[in-house]
């Protein structure tokens, strides 16, 4: 299944200043998402997920933040130098988002309802009333239970997965053609993140909505996305479908955090954690970021930073041995 | 929420008695004697013994008090000592003029206050940030006596623009628009140190919220940073606002406006109980701070309530 290109992210470099030097939160990304396509952005805590997810949107606060270098192609132009005005008018119509932890991320003072019309206001320039009627209409598609109820709610009133809906339905409002969720599911326990996704899934599917959903939960991406990145250190270190990583990793980070994951196929075959730290994002190194955890390494492989290179048809990896990274599991 | 205000309206009825019995003994304490003021000193003993006895001063303080007190309850405030009239209808009419005084200086307070907090949180460091600062620390630090004269030398006595004080001019004819003219000065002078308090809270108000996540959804939202400003972030600190402006307004009426009312000669409260306290007239005197204490305590009821109407997370209980 091939998609047009949507978005086209190119040399991406968001860097934060501080008093202790320059951290390099996204440091070179390349990517591409097509239209109606589900990709995953996977890595642990600090490789750069979120930071990458809200430079898209230019929503990295700024200072400390800022874009520093790339280039974020979206329907032929580049977002990076589009004016503030113009920008606005992209965010919440053309690219919408859901957070991390929803009740924070809703006005505390607001009525979930208004919360919803406001966009739908905003964007479809209806008045309030048709807006609380579109408002009730989305949380209906979302299968709230009494959605009336629930619009007349304050956040801290409803349970997180609740919030989440609200989220989505916001997102949804306005039948954008991506919506990035950031580390959408990461706040909610088990049973509530299986049926959100399946809600995101179901909903984006029907309007042709592309999704990027980070995470740092390969059950998540496993069930959600047809394509997976994996990020390491502010950079993507291997980009394929998600069968062929779960299959066949070819980067040796998605081999330690495959085998760091329990799962069914492998019952009874013990967990193997993965040793050392990632690097400061202040202070990474000029070879591979990965090269102090890599069970494979070489000298070669601290000269410069390999590449993103397609390695196989249809997927790249980072590694300059991606045939030894970890082999047919 | 009814519940909140019944028992809102019961806990009122200590907080006045203790601040009725505060104020009663408090002008007992102060020294002077009323009867030497309407006598003068050279009355002689037996004259001064019955007017004394007339008016129930040789008994002891509390019978005073309960006495006052029913009295007080009754509608009857007595007789104003200097003016010779009923203190109640006094009291209330130099009440509205101070609280068109108040109205002119809390009006200032919270405009200036409030805009300036949120200029100074959404520029926050900037130049025009360090600059609200040291107005706001500056009129901080002057009092308003002083800021007051410093006003009148100024406006009217350099520039000419204003008059130097009253409610009305003497001469000329009797407009609203003059009553204006007069309350501009004082209504500043007196709106100052608010609105420097004001400004300081909303700032930090603003601030804190404009940390918060969901800031950044509201632009993710597509919103203009106008909107997420006035829209969001203003709307969250309000509470905070409004407890601290409710109390400064109360200050004012109780506080800034008995100096600015002096140096201004507006003859409202502050400037009768000058005068009162100027002629030892106990009963003007009595009357116009348990007035006062009244309308601040109702006013702090106000505050509360409206804190609860406009905040949703401790109206839900």
């Amino acid at each position: 299944m091939e998609h047009a290109e949507l978005l086209r992210v190119e040399g991406l470099k968001t860097w934060f200043h501080s008093r202790h030097g320059v951290a390099k939160a996204v440091d070179g990304i390349d990517f591409s998402i097509g239209e109606g396509e589900h990709v995953g952005l996977v890595g642990e805590s600090g490789s750069g997920k979120s930071v990458t997810a809200l430079s898209i949107l230019r929503l990295v606060r700024d200072p400390p933040g800022r874009i520093v270098d790339g280039r974020i192609l979206f329907e032929g132009r580049d977002l990076l130098s589009l004016s503030d005005e113009q920008m606005r008018r992209i965010r919440g119509r053309r690219i919408s988002m859901v957070f991390q932890d929803p009740a924070s991320h809703l006005d505390p003072v607001m009525k979930v309802g208004d919360w919803i019309a406001e966009a739908v206001a905003l964007h479809k320039g209806t008045n309030r009333k048709e807006a609380i009627a579109e408002a009730v209409r989305l949380l209906q598609v979302l299968k709230v239970p009494s959605p009336r109820d629930v619009l007349h709610a304050y956040p801290f009133q409803l349970s997180g997965g609740m919030c989440q809906r609200i989220l989505i339905a916001t997102a949804i409002a306005t039948e954008p053609v991506l919506i990035i969720a950031d580390e959408a599911t990461s706040a909610l326990d088990v049973t509530v993140q299986a049926s959100i996704l399946r809600t995101l899934g179901e909903l984006t599917e029907n309007i042709g909505t592309a999704v990027l959903l980070t995470t740092h939960n390969m059950r998540v991406v496993r069930k959600a996305c047809s394509r997976v990145m994996v990020m390491y250190a502010g950079r993507v270190v291997e980009d394929c479908r998600t069968e062929h990583l779960f299959e066949r990793p070819m980067h040796p980070y998605t081999v330690g955090l495959l085998n760091a994951v329990p799962s069914l196929d492998r019952v009874g075959r013990p967990l193997i954690p993965m040793l050392g730290e990632p690097p400061l994002p202040t202070a990474t190194p000029p070879g591979c970021a990965f090269f102090a955890r890599c069970p494979i390494r070489r000298p070669i492989c601290q000269e410069k930073r390999p590449p993103l290179l397609e390695v196989a048809p249809g997927r790249s990896s980072a590694c300059l041995f991606p045939e030894e990274a970890g082999g047919a599991r | 929420m009814l519940r909140f205000l019944a028992w809102r309206l019961l806990f009122l009825i200590p907080v006045l008695l203790g601040a009725s019995a505060v104020v009663f003994t408090l002008i007992q304490l102060a020294p002077g004697d009323p009867i030497d003021v309407l006598m003068g000193v050279f009355a002689s003993p037996e004259a001064r013994e019955a007017l004394r006895a007339k008016y129930g001063l040789n008994d002891p303080a509390y019978v005073q008090y309960f006495r006052w007190l029913w009295h007080i309850l009754q509608g009857d405030w007595g007789v104003s000592i200097q003016q010779r009239r009923p203190v109640l209808p006094l009291v209330m009419e130099k009440f509205w003029i101070t609280m068109l005084l108040t109205g002119a200086a809390g009006l200032f307070a919270i405009v200036v206050g409030v805009g300036a907090g949120v200029i100074a949180a959404v520029k926050q460091n900037s130049l025009t940030d360090r600059l609200i600062l040291l107005v706001s620390v500056f009129s901080l630090s002057m009092p308003a006596y002083w800021l007051g004269l410093v006003f009148i030398f100024l406006f009217s006595v350099t520039l000419g623009w204003l008059p130097t004080g009253g409610m009305r001019s003497f001469m000329g004819e009797k407009s609203n628009l003059d009553v204006l003219e007069h309350m501009i000065m004082p209504g500043v002078v007196a709106g100052l140190t608010p609105a420097a308090i004001i400004a300081r809270v909303a700032r930090a108000a603003m601030l804190e919220g404009m940390r918060l996540d969901y800031m950044t959804a509201l632009r993710a939202k597509g919103l203009s940073e106008r909107a997420v400003i006035l829209r969001h972030a203003l709307r969250n600190a309000l509470p905070t606002i409004v407890n601290m402006t409710g109390l400064q307004i109360g200050y004012l009426i109780l506080g800034a406006a008995l100096f600015v009312e002096i140096i201004f000669s507006w003859p409202g409260l502050g400037y009768e109980i000058y005068k009162s306290v100027i002629g030892r007239d106990m009963p003007m005197m009595l009357g116009l701070v348990l007035f006062s204490t009244i309308v601040f305590v109702l006013l702090n009821l106000l505050v509360d309530v409206l804190y609860r109407v406009i905040n949703p997370r401790v109206r839900a209980d």
